[in-house]
Order: C-alpha cells, then sequence, then structure tokens
C-alpha cells in the first residue's frame, strides 16, 4: 500500500515541502530510499526499523521503497526519520481508522532507537517556511518547541516520542503546544553581562563606538598589545538598540540552521557578537559546505563581526568580506544548489600598529622601522580599507586611571544612539536604507550637504593632512552621524572636524 | 621667513631638510663632494633638479666630471658651515659627519646648536658632547630663531575655547582623553579643537592618537 507524508525541508532559509512517499509491497525483503538522498538519511531505514520495532510494532519482512519527492533536489540530514516511520507505519497497516486528516500535517524529527525523537536544526526557518506553503499543523521535536513560541497562525506541536504521536494521530494524547508574546520574550531580556562602565578611561575610543553604534559604521581599532581593544570592541553590542521582532526572526533563522542556538533560548534577543580566530578558512567565515552552511558573517547578522588582529587573517579570506560588506547578504554556489545568507553586520577589526607591536605607544617604545610599518599596515587593502569608516587608535591606560571614577553606563548611551537611529530611520524612509554608513555616494549628495565654511576646512584638510580622495565621502558619513547624535539638522564645521579625527590611517599611516 | 637652509644632499636628514626648506616654500642650497654632473647618492637626482627648479642652488667645488670619492666628504662639510649662520646638529654618532661641520663651524666662530637626547642613545652621543664644548641647546623652533636673532614678540590670538586647549598643549605627547579631562571638555569638543589647531598648524598629531604643541605659529 501507498502512503504520502507531508514534511519540510529547506533550501538556504526558503522552505518547500517534501512528500515523503513510502510503498510497502510483496517481495525481497529491503529498504530503498530514493530522491536523493545523503548518507544521514540513508541510515534512517536503520533508525527508523529499530524505533518502530521498539516502540512495540512488529515490521513483516517486505519490500520498502521510500521516495522524497522533489526527486530532484538533494536532502541531507536526519530530520526526516519521524514522516519515513510514520509512512512505513501506515503502509504496513499497522496504524490505520486515524481520526486525523494528514493533507495539511507536515512531520519533521530525528527519531531515537528506542523510539524518542531527538531535536534537529533549522525547526524555525521550517517552520515559518511551512506556515507560508500553506501547512496548518506540524509536529516536531520537543526539544525543538521553544524556539517556535513566537509563531502563529500555524498549530506546532511537539512530541516526545514516537507512540505519542501515533496517538496523537488516533486521538487519544493532545500533543503540547507553547505561545508567548514578543512582549514576554524581549522582557526576558537577560541584560548583557558586560557594560561600557567597566572601561576605565578610553573616553575616546568610547565615543568613536558611539559614533559607529548610531551610524552603523564599520570601525577599525589600531593599538599596542593590552590597550583594551577587545575589550572595547566587545562592549559594542550593549550600546545598539535591541532587536526588534523581524531582526530577531531572521537572527534566530539563521542560528536555528546552523545549529548554534542555545537550550534555554526561545529566540535570540541579544545583538550576536562573532569574532572568529584568524586561523578561519573562507568557507567557515562565508558560510560553505557541500549543502552550504550559513557562515560567521551570517551568524553575525543584525550583530557584529569582530576580527581582532586583523593584520594576521590569510588576505584573500579577508577579500571575501568585499561584496558581502557592500550587499548584505552573501550568496554561496555550489555544485549542487546555489543559497543566499542574510549578513547585515558591523564590522570590528583590531590590529597593532606595527609588527612589533608599540608604534606610537607612550609606555614602550617601538623598534621596527618605518618600512616595516608600512609593510604591516599594507596588509589590509584599499578596497577593503574603503569598507571601513571610522579608524581609530587606542592607547593603553595610566596606571592611576585604572581606580577612577566609573565611565557612562551602556544603556544611557544606548539612548542617544536609539534617539539617532531614529532621526536616520525617519530621514531615509524613502531610500529603504536604515543607517549613514549605507549612503551610495548620490544619497550622501543628497542627504550630507555642507556649507560653504566646512567645505573650505575639507579643502585645507585635504592639502594639510594629505588625506586620500577616498576619505572625503567617509568623512561626510561619519560628520552626518555626529549631527544626528546631536540632533542638529545640518552638518556644520565642528562636525566635520570632529570626523577627519576618526580617519587616522589617513592621517598618519597615509604617506 | 627667508631662513635658507644649506645641507650635503644625503640620505637621511640631508634630504629632510632640503625637501622641507621647499616645502615650506623657502630656498636651499645643497653642498656636494662630487661633480655636479655626479650626484650622489643617485635617487637624489631628481631631488637635485627639484632644488634648482625651486630657485636653489647646488654648489661643488670640484669639476662638473669629478667622480664620486669618499674621501672628500668630510673636507666639504666645511664649506656647508662657513655659508651657514648657524649650525643645528639633529642627531650625530660617535665620529659623525655632523660632528665634523660643527667643529669646522667653532672654528669658524658661528653658532653651532644642538638638540639633545638621551644619554643612553647612539645618536645622541655627537650632540650631547658637542653641547659640553659649548654648542647652543636648542628644544624648540623659537630657541633657533633666538640664535638668529629674530624678534618673536607675536602672540598666538586664539578665541577661548581654543585657547584653553592650546595652553594644555606641550612638547610631551598626551591623547586626546588626557587633553579633554585636562581642560574639562567633552571628548568630541576636544577632538574638532585639536583638529583646528591642526590645521592652523598649532598642534601636530603623533601616531597613537597623541597630540603635542607645535611652535610653528610663533613664526
Amino acid at each position: 500500500m501507498l502512503s504520502i507524508i507531508k514534511s519540510m525541508s529547506l533550501k538556504g532559509l526558503e522552505g518547500y515541502i517534501i512528500d515523503v512517499q513510502v510503498d510497502v509491497s510483496s517481495g525481497l525483503p529491503e529498504w530503498e530510499i530514493v530522491g536523493l538522498p545523503d548518507a544521514s538519511i540513508k541510515e534512517s531505514k536503520e533508525r527508523v526499523r529499530t524505533a518502530i520495532k521498539n516502540s512495540g510494532y512488529e515490521l513483516f519482512s517486505r519490500r520498502v521503497l521510500i521516495n522524497l519527492a522533489p526527486a530532484d533536489i538533494r536532502k541531507e540530514g536526519s530530520y526526516l526519520d519521524l514522516p519515513i516511520a510514520i509512512g512505513v507505519l501506515f503502509s504496513s497497516k499497522l496504524i490505520k481508522n486515524i481520526n486525523k486528516t494528514l493533507e495539511n500535517t507536515a512531520f519533521v524529527g530525528e527519531l531515537s532507537l528506542n523510539g524518542k525523537i531527538n531535536k534537529v536544526n533549522g525547526i524555525l526557518p521550517l517552520c515559518i517556511e511551512a506556515k507560508r506553503l500553506g501547512i496548518k499543523n506540524i509536529i516536531i521535536p520537543k526539544g525543538n518547541l521553544k524556539e517556535t513560541t513566537i509563531l502563529k497562525g500555524i498549530k506546532v506541536l511537539g512530541a516526545d516520542n514516537l507512540n505519542e504521536v501515533i496517538e496523537y494521530l488516533y486521538g487519544k494524547v493532545k500533543l503540547k503546544e507553547k505561545r508567548c508574546t514578543w512582549e514576554e520574550i524581549s522582557k526576558k531580556q537577560n541584560k548583557y553581562a558586560i557594560d561600557f562602565m567597566d572601561v576605565k578611561g578610553q573616553e575616546n575610543v568610547k565615543r568613536a563606538l558611539e559614533i559607529c553604534a548610531a551610524g552603523g559604521h564599520n570601525i577599525l581599532l589600531i593599538g599596542s598589545p593590552g590597550s583594551g581593544k577587545t575589550m572595547l570592541a566587545q562592549r559594542l553590542i550593549t550600546i545598539i538598540p535591541d532587536l526588534n521582532l523581524e531582526e530577531s526572526l531572521e537572527t534566530t533563522k539563521i542560528h536555528s540552521i546552523a545549529g548554534t542556538l542555545k537550550n534555554d533560548e526561545n529566540l535570540i534577543i541579544t545583538r550576536p557578537f562573532r569574532s572568529p580566530h584568524h586561523t578561519i578558512t573562507i568557507s567557515s567565515l562565508v558560510g560553505g559546505g557541500k549543502v552550504p552552511k550559513p557562515g560567521e558573517i551570517s551568524l553575525a547578522h543584525n550583530g557584529v563581526l569582530f576580527l581582532d588582529e586583523i593584520a594576521e587573517f590569510d588576505k584573500n579570506t579577508l577579500e571575501v568580506l568585499r561584496e558581502p560588506l557592500e550587499d548584505k547578504k552573501i550568496t554561496i554556489s555550489r555544485l549542487n544548489q546555489t543559497l543566499t545568507y542574510p549578513c547585515n553586520f558591523m564590522l570590528v577589526a583590531s590590529m597593532n600598529p606595527c609588527p612589533c607591536g608599540y608604534y606610537g605607544c607612550s609606555y614602550k617604545k617601538c623598534t621596527c622601522n618605518q618600512n616595516d610599518i608600512k609593510k604591516y599596515m599594507n596588509k589590509l587593502s584599499g578596497p577593503f580599507l574603503d569598507r571601513i569608516d571610522i579608524q581609530i587608535e587606542v592607547q593603553r591606560v595610566s596606571y592611576d586611571k585604572l581606580d577612577a571614577n566609573e565611565g557612562e553606563s551602556s544603556s544611557k548611551i544606548k539612548e542617544r544612539v536609539s534617539k539617532a537611529r531614529k532621526i536616520q530611520e525617519l530621514r531615509y524612509k524613502k531610500e529603504n536604507i536604515f543607517t549613514n554608513a549605507e549612503l551610495n555616494p548620490n544619497q550622501i549628495e543628497k542627504y550630507c550637504k555642507i556649507n560653504e565654511e566646512s567645505n573650505q576646512l575639507l579643502k585645507i584638510a585635504y592639502q594639510k593632512l594629505s588625506l586620500s580622495t577616498r576619505a572625503h565621502n567617509k568623512i561626510l558619513k561619519i560628520a552626518r552621524t555626529i549631527a544626528d547624535l546631536e540632533g542638529v539638522k545640518n552638518i556644520e564645521k565642528r562636525h566635520i572636524a570632529e570626523a577627519i579625527q576618526y580617519r587616522s590611517l589617513d592621517k598618519k599611516y597615509s604617506e | 621667513m627667508g631662513i635658507c637652509i644649506i645641507s650635503g644632499l644625503a640620505k637621511g636628514i640631508d634630504t629632510v631638510a632640503h625637501i622641507n626648506s621647499m616645502y615650506e616654500e623657502g630656498k636651499t642650497i645643497a653642498i656636494i663632494a662630487s661633480g655636479l654632473n655626479k650626484i650622489y647618492p643617485p635617487e637624489n637626482n631628481v631631488l637635485s633638479e627639484k632644488i634648482i627648479q625651486n630657485g636653489g642652488l647646488i654648489l661643488s667645488e670640484w669639476e662638473p666630471d669629478e667622480p664620486i670619492e669618499m674621501s672628500r666628504f668630510p673636507k666639504r662639510n666645511r664649506i656647508i658651515s662657513a655659508l651657514a649662520d648657524l649650525i643645528l646638529v639633529i642627531e650625530a654618532k660617535y665620529r659623525s659627519g655632523s660632528t665634523i661641520t660643527a667643529r669646522y663651524g667653532f672654528k669658524q666662530k658661528k653658532e653651532v646648536a644642538c638638540i639633545p637626547g638621551n644619554i643612553t642613545q647612539k645618536n645622541s652621543y655627537g650632540t650631547n658632547r658637542l653641547l659640553q664644548e659649548g654648542a647652543n641647546l636648542v628644544m624648540s623652533t623659537k630657541d633657533i630663531l633666538d640664535l638668529l636673532g629674530y624678534e618673536d614678540n607675536k602672540e598666538v590670538e586664539l578665541d577661548g575655547r581654543f585657547k584653553d586647549v592650546y595652553d594644555n598643549l606641550c612638547a610631551l605627547p598626551q591623547t586626546v582623553d588626557e587633553i579633554s579631562k585636562r581642560v574639562n571638555k567633552r571628548i568630541s569638543e576636544v577632538n574638532e579643537i585639536l583638529f583646528m589647531l591642526e590645521v592652523d598648524g598649532l598642534a601636530e598629531s603623533l601616531p597613537g592618537d597623541r597630540y603635542i604643541r607645535c611652535m610653528k605659529s610663533t613664526i
């Protein structure tokens, strides 16, 4: 007998319905799975057979053929165990006369040998897509229930083991459903464990980071070892406005696919902070694999990607960041499929000013010659630096400042940042962008108008400090953000003057 | 101010001196120890052309095609010192060429001045020794102008908030944080003022986001 059970799968973030077609007929006893399954799906027949046996049903030796339609897409993962098991049970007539229609029901889950249903990755995007494709009920592993609590318009049911699912189909038990609202989740916001208050001194860098957060600018921190670059960078996420529901869903979707959700998390409500080690490969940075998985840049979606010691990264690895930094998404092409993941992140990079690390340091002498320093700085290509708006030097805090009174708290800074972001949102309503950092040259001309006095200043700065031409637009963008932070409508001379201060590479290392 | 800088067209401070004097729109004289057609080091060929174009002078006591001979370099220095009103030694090792120029200067009754350095530093040995022998100690451009007899009574005129920051700058590099604490102003404002001062040549930023006071303005 033939039975067709619905399940779901993902192509990147896009879902599609899989029809798990199971036919049990007389013939040589064997199990065959067709429809481009990968090794983990091929193995599922052993799990399914044993799980069914251990759930108290006896399978007879028959020929079992399983087709995963559409048959031309390669499938991967163990989440089809549950629908296969249900299909086999139906086709073997071990369950019949159920009082539920399976027309609009999908099954997703991995089986243990004892019939227990295990957690799988990617449940949140699966459920969202299932809803879009008209599925009314979806049965998922109980362990995944938490991430789907926010969804409306689809019944998400969590099952603990195979028997529970069968009993549900007979209408004997009700499966667990979990619901909560965005307000409840966001209220639970376990505040960041870190705060800008922990950083003593470093007012200049803090100001630069505030501007970064307000305008969505990328930043490069240059400083000697132990000056606090990492500590400062980590705290950037604490001053960016909180995630809204839409952003939170997007971020959680990606983490759900990658399997990096924590057990006690409903949705990700704190902005992600990813800091990959400098030995990272290209495919783990941007995403990859036979069936492409999201990389670090996508995991940092709506958050911060921190590249510590950026000069030590492989040059080719850094260059691949160029397009994603512009497009805010990454398209990965592999033999089998081409996927697109979003990656709207803020880049924070840090590096030493020279090979020995102490160029420009106030307490230790640099042992490098000018050539070494130049060579070291050249490790970052021009086009890459073009995508970093703010460059600032970090100086170690002297000992007597360490016990100085505490600085501003993150929440205070966040208030100012939120205000500035609102101004930008309003201004760019028609442009389909949100922050100053995203302005293109045409938009810069439109929104960053400066008066004659400021223009004169920029001109002088060019001549005196031999600024590079590429710095021009960056300075205007930063000045725009500074003006927004102040709540001023037009960019004034003082904003330009301050903005130029955040281009230290242009000022000091350009010759 | 019309002060002409004389040097030897060699690598290092010589080159820097020639280039900067032209940059400041002054004229400069280079005295070489070989024929005018044999510039040493060869990479300064372009520089020598620039000096002429700029209305400067390349001077040699030898015939145009006289080859480059190392032994003649020290002797050439007597002309440098003879033409100058003031001999300024920036850095000098033990037995350095600049010390020789300074010695000629002493003999020729010229003013000799040195920038002092740490006594443990190799490159300060010569200058410190010259100071001991009676050279003038120079710490800023103002000192040089004093030695040359220029009057310096132009005070920098700055308005309140600029003056505040400027007065707190000194020859010792300070970070923006330190300056802002000293003048009790917000970082954003200090950054803005420092930049304006820098544009006006009153402050200079060093690597590491540190600032020093610039004496240029007193000229």
